[in-house]
Parts: structure tokens; sequence; C-alpha cells
């Protein structure tokens, strides 16, 4: 097994012993350890092919993040933000409303902005149709809305012309129309 | 706007919304009974009632009419047409008597009289004015002569089975005597 010798002279592989030994590689990866320890560290790494491969994928990391330029913000940046702002804050209060329950956060209730539109219009398209099948409505108190039913209808008239066609032609002036 | 009290006016709006609509739906006619003014029934024998139904019916505009029949199949609202046109030509003494007679029918009798009503209806038109005739005849008939007519061959030999039963169903029911 492959080791490495500390200032205690122990010689012990820092990955494998865990704990403050693997910290110490750590610190040799992030460039955070002095020149002679860090000599230690390379000695043993030379020799073993596991921390060898793990001093040469963290300082791969620092490569790329080396060679990682952020962009840069534009120089109207914050010219540009505070007239955004400004215009949210100037815009009608529905505008400022729906802007508020479809973009704000993280906040729990967000989903049930759109259900209850889509209920709300679904209720709206349900009550309409009620609210236009009056025919004529009451104008004083003496005056009674009676529903007029095609089925109650048609019996009423049934049973009269079933009467006028049953009953016995000398019996009744009823047939002679 | 706080967010929450956004988030709870829209649950009020959710719970509301379906108290408001049975509401309206309590208050509300259904779109094929069209409401119109009238005085109450209070104290009026059902047949009187009846009448002064089809009595609305007849004082509403094409329009109304229309929507009342609306749902009805054609053959049935052509039927309430020619229905309605038989009780247009009735005398104000004539709908009285007519009233009075239906007011007498047990009723069992009258819906028995109803059923047999319909069927005729469905009978080819070359069969249908015997039938009623016949009919007609009977309930003038003494109830002796009656039962003998129902028995006799030549009332066997003019109706068909179907048709014998459908007469003496309601033989007698609008008898005179």
């Amino acid at each position: 097994m492959p080791e490495v010798q500390s200032n205690s002279t122990q010689r012990i592989c820092p990955l494998l012993s865990g704990g403050d030994h693997a910290e110490r590689l750590l610190d040799y990866a992030n460039r955070k350890l002095n020149v002679e320890s860090a000599s230690l560290i390379e000695q043993h790494a030379a020799s073993c092919p596991a921390c060898s491969a793990f001093v040469e994928s963290q300082r791969s990391v620092w490569k790329a993040l080396d060679e990682w330029d952020a962009a840069e913000i534009s120089s109207d940046f914050d010219r540009r933000l505070w007239a955004r702002i400004e215009q949210e804050e100037r815009a009608p209060w529905y505008v400022r409303l729906w802007n508020r329950a479809t973009d704000f956060g993280d906040a729990n209730w967000r989903p049930v902005v759109p259900v209850a539109a889509v209920l709300l219009l679904a209720v709206g398209l349900y009550v309409k149709p009620f609210s236009g099948s009056f025919i004529g409505t009451p104008t004083s108190t003496a005056d009674v809305t009676v529903r007029v039913d095609a089925e109650q209808l048609e019996t009423a008239l049934e049973e009269m012309e079933m009467l006028r066609q049953f009953s016995p032609t000398d019996s009744q002036s009823v047939h002679k129309m | 706007m706080n967010p929450r009290f956004l988030g709870i006016s829209f649950g009020i709006l959710l719970a509301a919304a379906p108290l408001a609509t049975a509401q309206q739906r309590k208050n509300a006619p259904s779109a094929k009974m069209p409401i119109v003014k009238s005085t109450p029934n209070k104290g009026l024998t059902k047949a009187e009632k009846q009448q002064r139904l089809v009595e609305r019916f007849n004082n509403m505009n094409p329009e109304q009419q229309q929507r009342v029949l609306a749902n009805m199949p054609p053959e049935r609202r052509r039927q309430v047409q020619q229905n309605l046109e038989q009780y247009r030509r009735l005398s104000k003494e004539q709908k009285k008597q007519i009233a009075n007679q239906l007011d007498q029918l047990p009723v069992e009798k009258r819906q028995a009289a109803l059923g047999v009503y319909r069927r005729i209806n469905q009978l080819p038109d070359e069969r249908k004015v015997p039938v009623r005739n016949e009919i007609r005849r009977l309930n003038g008939m003494p109830e002796d002569k009656r039962a003998a007519r129902l028995e006799s061959k030549d009332f066997k030999k003019l109706y068909s089975p179907e048709e014998q039963q459908m007469i003496s169903e309601v033989s007698g029911i609008f008898s005179a005597n």
C-alpha cells in the first residue's frame, strides 16, 4: 500500500486513511499547504495512483475556474433596472395584481392562480345561461310568476281533446264545433 | 398587495361560486319553462288549473310559445298545436263543461283513458276515426247494450284485437248514463 510520510514521520495514504489526512490532500489541491507539506504530498502521489488521480482531477477543476470569465454587467444595467421598477409601480392596479399573482417568488399558492381563473371562467359560463331564461318579471306583489311547462301543457291539451273525442255524441254540445 | 390576501380572495371566490350558482338556479326557471304573469291558482280544480295553463300558453307571443315547445320532438309539437287549435274553437261554456267532466273522473280512469288516447294516436290515420267513433257510440249506450256490442261478431270483425282492447278499456268511462 502506498504511504506518505507526514511531519510526525507517520507513513499513511491520505485517501485511504480519511480524516485529517484526507483534509490535507484537499488543502494541497486547494493550494493551501506550505511548501514542505505540499512536497510530501507530491512525493506520495508520485507513487500512489489513487492520490495522483485525485490531485489531477482537482487541478482540472482549478484550471477550469481560472479560465472562466464572468460576463460583464452592461454599463446602464442599474439605470434600466430602476426604470423598470418605476414603470411597474406606475402600472394600473389590475396589471400590478396580475404581475403579483403570476410572478411572485416561491409562494406556495401560485399554482392555484391559473386553476382558480379557469374555475371562475367555468362558473361564469355555467351561471350565464340561467340569467337569460326569464320571460317577463312580476311588476307588483299581486302578480305571481308561473312556469309554463311543456309536458304539463301537452297533457292538459291531450286530456281535453281525449274527452272531446271519447264523450258520447248525443250527450253534450262539446262535439258540435 | 399581500400575496396571502390574494390567495384568500381567490379561495373565497371559489367557495362562493357554487353557492351563487345554486341560488340562481333555485330562483330561475329552466330555459324550457318561461314564466308569465298570472293570478294565483288557489281554489281551482285540477282541470281548471290545466285550462288556465293552456290559456297562459295561448296568450303568449309565438316566440315565447316556441321556447316552451323547443325541446319537444316535432311530432309531439305538431300534436300540441293541433290540440291547441281544437281548444281555441271551444266556447267558454264548452270549456267549463269539459273541466267539470274531467274533474269528475277518478285519477286512475283519467290516466287509463289518456293512455288509450295516446295509443290510438299511434294507429294509422285510416283506423283512428272508426275507433274513436266506436268509443263515442259505446259511451252513449246503456251498460247492457254496450256489453252486448263488445261481444258481438260485428264488433270483432270490424276491429283488430289490439283495437278491441283499446275500445273496451275506455268504453263506459265517459258514459253519460
